[in-house]
C-alpha cells in the first residue's frame, strides 16, 4: 500500500517538474540565441555566424513581398547579417505589441510604424537616436530628404528616424456612377460647391448609392485625419505652433465643418460605415495613394483629382506613412544602421516607390526622370498624388496625438450626425483637445 | 484504524491531483485579480515609467467622468433589455417548441439555436452587411415603404437598440434549451388537474408553467446580466462604442483606455469597478433564489 501511494505521488511530481522544466528550457534557448550574436560583434575577424536582427513592419500584400524580396537582396550582399522580417497584420495589435514589448524588453533590433507613433515611441526612451551614425557616415546624404518629412522626426534636437515610405490623400471618385448619373465620366470637381453638387446628383439612396463617402465611424484617427484635409483646405489649423492649443475653432474651421456635415444629412452624403466605394456604391471619396494595390483589379472605371478648396482657398492634403527606427535595446546597432541605410537609401527608395506606388520621400527620387517617366508611362492617375505633395500638412508630433485625436473625434461626429451644430461642436472640441494638452 | 488511514488517503490524493490545476489558477486568474487591485491604486501611462502611487484617485475621477458613466448607463440598458426579452421570448418559444404535434420540432429547435452557436465575430459582420445604411438588404426592402430608413449602427438612436436586437438573437437559442429541458420536467398531473378545474391552454400557461419556471428563469437571469454584462466582441466590431457613444460598454470603455491609449491604472481601476458590480448582482440573485438550491418552489 505504501509503495502504491509512493509511487503515485512521485508520478505527479514528475509530471509537474516536466511541465516547468519545459517551459523554462525554451526561454532559456531564446536567450541564448540573444547572447550568442552579442558575443560574435566584439570579434574583428569574419565571425563563424551570422549577425542575426529582427525587423517588423506592417505592410500587407504585394507591399510585403517587396520588403521580402529587398530584405533577402541585402542578406545576400551581407552574409555576415541575417535580418529575419516578421510582418505585424493588424494596425491595433501591433500598438499593443510595441507596449508590451518595451515593458518586456523584447523590441525588435528595427521596426517600421505608423510615423505618428514616432513621438509616443520615443517618450518611452526606447528609441535611439540616429544622429551619430548619419554623421560619422560619409556616403548618407540627409539633406536629400524632403524637408517637410525631416521635421517631423527632429525631436528635442535629435533625429530618432528616417522616412521609409509617404503617402497622401485625394479624391477618387466612379467613372460610372457618374456617366450613369449624367455627369461627365471625365470631369472631376474642383470647387467644394461643384463637390457638393455632383454629390447630390450622384446620390441614389433608393438603389443604394451615396454620394460623397465621408468617414464618419468609429470614432478616432480615421475621422481626424480625413477631416483635416478640408480643415486645411478652408485655410484653417488644427493645433498651434508649439502643439500646446487647439488652434481649429476660427471661422475656417467653421467653415469646413459646417460644409462636411451639411452634406452628411442627406446633401450629397449619409453617415455609414466605411466601405461603400469599394464596394462600387459610392460615387467619390477621399483615399491615399496606396490604393492602387486594391483598386487596380475594380469592377468599375475610376479616376483621382486633387482635393478640391473653397472659394480663395488653395488645395490641401494630409501625410502619412512609415518612417523606420532602431530600437535602443538592439545588441547589434551598427548592423541595424547598416540595413536602414540600405532601406532608405536612394536606389532602394526608387525601386520601393515603383513598386508599392507609395510618395516619394526623397527628391533624388521625386526628380527622377525615369520615375516620374514611370508614373506616366504605368499609373497615370497618380500623378495628382505626386502634384499633391506639396500641399501636403503633416500632423503635429506629440505624443498626446492619439489622445488629442480620439477626443477631437468623439466631439465632431456630434456635428456629422445632426446631434450638435457645428459650433457646439467645434466649442466642446476644443475645450476637450486642450484638457488633454493641459497635461 | 483501516477506516482512518482511508479518509487521510482519499484526502491527500485528492489534493495531490487538484494541485496542478489549482496552481494554473493562482498563477493566471488569482494573483492577476489581486494585482488589478493593486494598480488601480496606481497611475501608469507610460510603459517606461514606472507606476505612481495615486490612491482612490482613478476611482474618484472615473465617478466624475460624463463618459464613464455613460458607458455604465449604456451597459445597463443593454444588460437589462437583453436577458430579459431574450428570456420571455425564450419562454414563449420553448412553449410552442413544447408541442409534441408539431411538425418538424427538431428542425425548429436548430433552427433557433443556430445563433447561440454562430460565433460573434461572424454574426456581427454578417449584420453589419446587412444594416448598411446605404446599401444593406433591410434599408433596400424598406425604402420601397418610407422615405429615410433609419441609418441602424451608425444612427445615434438606433445603434443601441439594434446592438441589443443582435444580442437577443443570439440569446434566445440559449434560453429556449434551457426552459425546454425544464418544461419537461413539469409532471402532466398538474396540466390535467387543472384541465379539470376548468383552465384554458392560455390559464393553464399562466397558473402552471410559469410558477414552475421560476427557478429556472431566476437562474437565467443571473446568467444573462452576467453574460450581457461584460457584452464585447459584437460592440467592437459592429460600432466600436460609436455613434457618439451611444454604444460605448464598459468593457470596450475599458479597452480603449487600457490598451489604446495605455491607462493601465485606469484601466485596472474599471475592471475592479465592473466586478464589484457583477459580485453584487450575483449576490443578490442568489439571495432570491437561495444559493444552489432549485428545489420546489410552490
Amino acid at each position: 500500500m505504501k509503495e502504491k501511494r509512493f509511487l503515485k505521488f512521485g508520478l505527479l511530481i514528475f509530471a509537474i517538474l516536466a511541465m516547468l522544466i519545459s517551459s523554462c528550457s525554451s526561454v532559456a534557448a531564446t536567450k541564448e540565441a540573444e547572447q550568442a550574436p552579442a558575443g560574435e560583434e566584439v570579434e574583428d575577424t569574419t565571425p563563424a555566424e551570422p549577425v542575426k536582427l529582427t525587423f517588423w513592419h506592417q505592410y500587407d500584400k504585394a507591399n510585403a513581398e517587396m520588403i521580402d524580396d529587398l530584405v533577402a537582396e541585402f542578406n545576400q550582399a551581407n552574409p555576415d547579417i541575417q535580418v529575419e522580417v516578421v510582418v505585424q497584420p493588424s494596425y491595433d495589435e501591433y500598438k499593443t505589441l510595441l507596449q508590451t514589448s518595451i515593458l518586456s524588453n523584447t523590441l525588435p533590433d528595427v521596426a517600421t510604424v505608423d510615423l505618428i507613433w514616432v513621438p509616443w515611441l520615443v517618450s518611452t526612451g526606447s528609441v535611439e537616436a540616429l544622429d551619430n551614425y548619419i554623421a560619422s557616415d560619409s556616403d548618407f546624404d540627409i539633406t536629400d530628404f524632403y524637408p517637410l518629412q525631416l521635421d517631423y522626426d527632429n525631436i528635442d534636437g535629435s533625429r530618432f528616424a528616417l522616412p521609409m515610405s509617404a503617402n497622401n490623400m485625394q479624391v477618387i471618385w466612379n467613372k460610372d456612377l457618374f456617366e450613369q448619373a449624367g455627369l461627365d465620366p471625365e470631369v472631376p470637381p474642383t470647387t467644394w460647391e461643384e463637390l457638393k453638387a455632383d454629390a447630390e446628383q450622384c446620390q441614389d439612396l433608393d438603389n443604394g448609392i451615396v454620394g460623397f463617402e465621408f468617414y464618419t465611424q468609429p470614432t478616432g484617427e480615421g475621422i481626424t485625419w480625413q477631416f483635416q484635409v478640408f480643415l486645411w483646405a478652408a485655410g484653417g489649423e488644427f493645433l498651434n505652433a508649439d502643439n500646446t492649443k487647439a488652434a481649429f475653432n476660427t471661422p475656417q474651421g467653421l467653415e469646413a465643418l459646417t460644409y462636411v456635415s451639411d452634406m452628411l444629412q442627406g446633401n450629397g452624403s449619409i453617415p455609414g460605415p466605411w466601405g461603400a466605394f469599394g464596394e462600387g456604391k459610392a460615387c467619390m471619396q477621399l483615399d491615399g495613394s496606396w490604393l492602387f494595390g486594391y483598386r487596380s483589379d475594380a469592377p468599375f472605371d475610376w479616376g483621382v483629382a486633387l482635393v478640391p478648396a473653397p472659394e480663395g482657398g488653395t488645395s490641401a492634403t494630409n501625410t502619412g506613412g512609415e518612417r523606420i527606427l532602431m530600437f535602443s535595446n538592439s545588441e547589434n546597432k551598427e548592423a541595424t544602421w547598416k540595413f536602414i541605410k540600405f532601406m532608405t537609401s536612394s536606389d532602394v527608395q526608387l525601386r520601393w516607390d515603383m513598386t508599392t506606388g507609395f510618395m516619394p520621400v526623397r527628391k533624388s527620387v521625386g526628380e527622377n526622370s525615369e520615375y516620374l517617366n514611370w508614373v506616366n508611362d504605368t499609373e497615370p492617375r497618380m500623378l495628382p498624388f505626386v502634384e499633391g505633395m506639396q500641399y501636403a500638412h503633416t500632423r503635429p508630433a506629440t505624443p498626446l496625438y492619439n489622445e488629442v485625436s480620439d477626443a477631437f473625434s468623439r466631439e465632431i461626429q456630434n456635428a456629422f450626425l445632426g446631434l450638435a451644430t457645428p459650433e457646439e461642436a467645434l466649442a466642446a472640441a476644443e475645450q476637450a483637445v486642450n484638457d488633454i494638452l493641459a497635461q | 484504524m483501516k477506516q482512518r488511514k482511508n479518509s487521510r488517503y482519499k484526502i491527500s490524493t485528492t489534493v495531490l491531483f487538484l494541485f496542478p490545476s489549482l496552481l494554473v489558477l493562482c498563477l493566471f486568474v488569482f494573483y492577476p485579480i489581486i494585482d488589478a487591485f493593486r494598480l488601480s491604486l496606481f497611475e501608469w501611462n507610460n510603459p517606461a515609467r514606472d507606476p505612481v502611487f495615486v490612491g482612490m484617485e482613478n476611482y474618484k475621477n472615473l465617478f466624475m467622468d460624463d463618459r464613464f458613466l455613460n458607458s455604465l448607463k449604456v451597459t445597463l440598458t443593454y444588460t437589462v433589455g437583453v436577458t430579459f426579452i431574450s428570456i420571455i421570448l425564450g419562454l414563449i418559444i420553448a412553449n410552442l417548441l413544447n408541442n409534441k404535434n408539431l411538425p418538424f420540432r427538431n428542425f425548429f429547435r436548430g433552427l433557433f439555436f443556430l445563433p447561440t452557436v454562430t460565433p460573434t465575430v461572424v454574426a456581427a459582420m454578417v449584420w453589419i452587411i446587412i444594416f448598411n445604411p446605404t446599401y444593406g438588404f433591410v434599408n433596400i426592402l424598406l425604402r420601397n415603404v418610407m422615405d429615410m430608413p433609419p441609418n441602424w449602427f451608425s444612427d445615434p438612436h438606433w445603434a443601441l437598440p439594434t446592438i441589443m436586437l443582435l444580442g437577443i438573437w443570439r440569446r434566445v437559442g440559449f434560453t429556449i434549451i434551457i426552459y425546454l429541458a425544464a418544461l419537461q420536467n413539469i409532471p402532466n398531473d398538474y396540466y390535467e388537474i387543472s384541465k379539470m378545474d376548468g383552465a384554458n391552454a392560455f390559464q393553464s400557461f399562466l397558473y402552471v408553467t410559469i410558477p414552475q419556471m421560476i427557478p429556472t428563469t431566476l437562474m437565467l437571469i443571473t446568467l444573462g446580466f452576467i453574460d450581457s454584462f461584460l457584452v464585447f466582441d459584437q460592440v467592437l466590431i459592429t460600432t466600436r462604442g460609436g455613434p457618439s457613444s451611444t454604444t460605448e460598454v464598459v468593457s470596450l470603455f475599458l479597452y480603449t483606455d487600457a490598451f489604446t491609449l495605455f491607462k493601465m491604472g485606469k484601466g485596472a481601476a474599471i475592471s475592479v469597478i465592473i466586478f464589484v458590480i457583477i459580485l453584487v448582482i450575483t449576490l443578490i440573485q442568489w439571495r432570491l433564489v437561495g444559493f444552489g438550491s432549485y428545489e420546489d418552489i410552490s
